[in-house]
């Protein structure tokens, strides 16, 4: 492909014994993840960057010849100018101010041909860098179909840089960006524009201080004196260089001038380089005139009506949940066969001993808990990524965006804590759409509170006991069961209230978020996406899940009685005396040690109290059927000869695992997801000690009343 | 042709070619002429506006305006800016949410949401 003769070719840094680094930067919906999934297919590796709660994606594609390119996937981005940790990484990767990634050596550039104004934004500030620059125009199709005509070459001759026009979705283009990121040389970007006067002697004193204290190449200097004055580096984040005093003085020295003549200079090179991007894209885009609704205006006609919208979200709502509760069932069984005869496989081939027990009903038992969890999740993952992939979930934030801020919430946490009525987990790592930290971490903290589908053991049990036999209608039942699940909801968006007013007071969130155009969902984007996450949750969660159920079977197991029954076992161990001594502290919840034995076990998952129930009570149940543990709960007695599981004990205990937080696959994620065990700890504080009160109240005031 | 010093001259429009009204009558330039011709701004970037500004969040679904007036700080203002709503611009308001807040509008080929909060700020002029 020979260089047109107006781009002259310029020496990359000396990397010719490896081949050049590229950083992948773009627009929020415009096909980057797709193209960086075409370019490097399963060849990813995600992870974080140190001291940030954002993530690190780099992936390896080849070139022409064959060579592996490294690339990295830096999050998404409309400007230069960062306002979220997030794009604060991608400004300062690309201007080579992060320590632990160095600048990259080119720089590829999506744009998104259906609204090219907007995307040149991003490339005009990146093109400063002085790098070199390949740019993809994306969508090419899309463009096509709304009737506008893009003279590529034309961008290419107005830009000075390489533009390959791309249809990442079907693959068409990869071929000759391939060729183009294997070139040799790829030209810099001859990108002159004329600052606009009023703050030209600004940027050249930012610009100089940039080079003399922080040691900065002229052109990156530029660049970078150019977005201190839009961000005044107001977002800055862990792992990136900080920048000499001097620039900051220079900087506030400039503004406090400008606000005292009234100069609203931020505006004034945003319209400059606007203006310019207004004067390309003239003669690059011919748009065929005014066309009518697009397919997208007409589903979106329906997806935000007031009958039907609300339609639609509740039925892609349940279709969710129902597939999760039957979907799930049958890989569910099967993971549950296959671990038993893990069990039996190891207890039949190894010694009788403790290792033996430590490894069945240890490890085992626990991990086998957890990965039991995992169809669930994975099919909420691939639902979630559904919805993004098709643009609804933008939709879903634009409708109930109002409800959220009642809270002091952004409409995007809407998807992560209806997820949450599943499992959590999907719930909290899907909050990464959510710029904002606060917001972000508030979601995070309230999402265990919406009722996950592993309280429902607990509140069959309980209700079963609570309203034992026939005599009491089904609605009864099932009101209570609503109850329960109402008083999680609110409780989420009561903390949430509370926080944002409190401890992770901030500003109400912007609702600034593009709609993006609805397309065919890309089931390969999809489908990668669950599997990562899925990977992410079993690394994280099978490490600490595995290192408690250890410590909790030591408990239960030790010391040991040879001779007694495994009830008498259980409550004579170490866990057992933890359930006396914790005693007096849930006695005025209305609960005794036994039922303390199963707080201690359901620490770990919550579905694991009614197995413990059993073994207390020495009652085996299955899932089918809890007649004989029920029975043999409410012949249970306190001391005094009173029955233990009276109906109030029973509300009393459903209200406990409404609030408290008993799940360590949920700490170990929400530890990933905030980079810290302060926030894990904190919620387990906070909602335990809340399950605690409102148990508290709950039973004293039945007492009160008259209730047993 | 009268654009000699201290005339009045309005920009209409510039791409290759600069278009300026100038005494009532209409001027093409070339870039390259225009280039050569040194102006001071004066202050007010619009002429008088034809009909009355509102704010954005007063818009009726479907009208179509021009933005006027931007506050000036503002991090939400900023990043709107950023993402192509300037003085000048036109836009289009779709729609709003089910439930009253935010609304949705187009501008520069795409469509955004926003907060009625945000709107408030913003004020437009009508079109058509």
């Amino acid at each position: 492909m020979a260089l047109p003769a107006h781009i002259s070719p310029a020496a990359t840094p000396a990397a010719s014994s490896r081949t050049p680094t590229y950083a992948v930067v773009g627009n929020p919906n415009c096909g980057k993840s797709t193209l960086f999934n075409a370019l490097t297919g399963l060849k990813q590796k995600v992870g974080n960057y140190p001291g940030v709660t954002v993530e690190k994606k780099v992936g390896t594609t080849y070139s022409q010849h064959g060579q592996p390119i490294t690339v990295i996937d830096l999050p998404g981005t409309y400007s230069l100018a960062a306002r979220s940790p997030d794009e604060a990484v991608t400004r300062d990767v690309l201007l080579g101010r992060r320590a632990d990634t160095p600048m990259p050596d080119r720089i590829l550039c999506i744009l998104d041909a259906t609204n090219l104004e907007r995307n040149l934004y991003l490339l005009h500030q990146i093109l400063d860098l002085g790098r070199p620059v390949i740019v993809v125009l994306n969508m090419m199709d899309l463009a096509a179909q709304a009737g506008l005509n893009i003279r590529v070459a034309r961008l290419e001759h107005e830009l000075g840089v390489p533009v390959i026009p791309c249809e990442a979705v079907h693959g068409k283009g990869l071929v000759e960006l391939r060729v183009a990121m294997s070139r040799l040389e790829v030209p810099l970007a001859r990108h002159a524009w004329d600052v606009p006067a009023a703050i030209a002697p600004a940027v050249s004193e930012l610009q100089a201080s940039l080079v003399a204290n922080d040691g900065k190449s002229p052109l990156i200097a530029r660049a970078e004196a150019l977005l201190l004055l839009t961000d005044q580096d107001s977002v800055r984040v862990a792992g990136s260089v900080p920048l000499h005093a001097k620039t900051h003085e220079i900087l506030q020295a400039w503004q406090k001038r400008w606000e005292g003549e009234g100069t609203d200079w931020a505006a004034t090179l945003v319209n400059s380089r606007y203006d310019a991007i207004g004067t390309i894209a003239a003669e690059v885009v011919l748009a065929a005139g005014e066309t009518g609704p697009t397919r997208s205006d007409k589903i979106d006609a329906v997806v935000t009506h007031p009958i039907w919208g609300w339609a639609i979200l509740g039925a892609i709502m349940t279709a969710m949940f129902v597939s999760i509760f039957t979907l799930a069932e049958y890989p569910m069984n099967f993971i549950d066969e296959h671990v038993a005869a893990l069990a039996d496989f190891v207890k039949s081939s190894m010694a009788e001993g403790d290792l033996r027990d430590l490894i069945t009903d240890g490890a085992i038992a626990g991990v086998g808990g957890v990965i039991i969890f995992l169809p669930q999740i994975l099919i909420l993952f691939f639902f979630i990524g559904l919805l993004e992939s098709t643009g609804y979930m933008a939709r879903a934030a634009f409708i109930m965006d109002r409800l959220m801020s009642r809270v002091g919430l952004n409409g995007k946490s809407f998807i992560p804590l209806l997820s949450s009525y599943a499992c959590a987990i999907p719930g909290i790592m899907a909050t990464r759409t959510i710029e904002q930290p606060k917001d972000r971490l508030v979601t995070i903290l309230v999402a265990p509170l919406m009722s996950c589908s592993a309280r429902l053991p607990v509140y069959l049990l309980m209700i079963a006991a609570l309203v034992p036999g026939d005599r009491v209608p089904v609605m009864t039942k099932v009101g209570i069961m609503l109850a329960m699940y109402a008083l999680g909801t609110f409780g989420a968006f009561g903390f949430a209230w509370l926080f944002k007013r409190t401890l992770l007071r901030g500003a109400p969130p912007l609702m600034i978020m593009e709609l993006p155009p609805y397309h065919f969902p890309r089931f390969r984007d999809v489908l990668l996406h669950m599997v990562e996450r899925g990977w992410i949750f079993l690394r994280r969660a099978g490490t600490v899940i595995l290192a408690i159920s250890i410590v909790l079977w030591f408990l239960s197991a030790y010391p040991k009685f040879p001779d007694a029954t495994a009830s008498e076992q259980l409550a004579q161990s170490f866990a057992g005396r933890a359930g006396h001594v914790l005693e007096p502290v849930i006695e005025p919840l209305g609960f005794n040690w036994q039922v303390g034995i199963g707080l201690i076990s359901s620490f770990a998952a919550r579905e694991v109290f009614v197995s413990t129930m059993g073994v207390v009570f020495n009652a085996e149940s299955d899932e089918e059927d809890t007649t004989p543990l029920r029975d043999a709960m409410l012949n249970a007695q306190w001391p005094d000869g009173s029955p233990l599981f009276t109906p109030l004990t029973c509300i009393s205990l459903m209200v406990f695992y409404v609030f408290a937080m008993q799940c360590i696959s949920t700490i170990a994620i929400v530890r990933r997801e905030t980079n810290s065990w302060r926030w894990p700890l904190f919620q387990i504080g906070y909602m335990t000690g809340t399950a605690w009160i409102v148990s508290f109240i709950v039973y004293q005031a039945g007492r009160a009343l008259g209730f047993q | 042709m009268g654009l000699g010093e201290s005339a009045f001259v309005t920009k209409i429009s510039g791409t290759s070619t600069i278009l300026c009204q100038l005494n009532g009558t209409r001027i093409a330039l070339s870039h390259d002429a225009a280039k050569n011709i040194l102006v001071e701004p004066l202050v007010s970037r619009s002429a008088p506006p034809a009909m009355p500004t509102v704010s954005l969040s007063s818009l009726a679904v479907g009208s179509s305006a021009t933005v006027r007036e931007f506050p000036k700080s503002g991090a939400a203002f900023l990043r709107l800016r950023e993402m192509g709503l300037l003085a000048g611009t036109r836009i289009t308001l779709i729609r709003t949410a089910p439930l009253g807040d935010p609304i949705e509008i187009k501008v520069r080929g795409y469509h955004l949401t926003l907060r009625k909060s945000e709107a408030d700020h913003v004020l437009v002029e009508k079109t058509e």
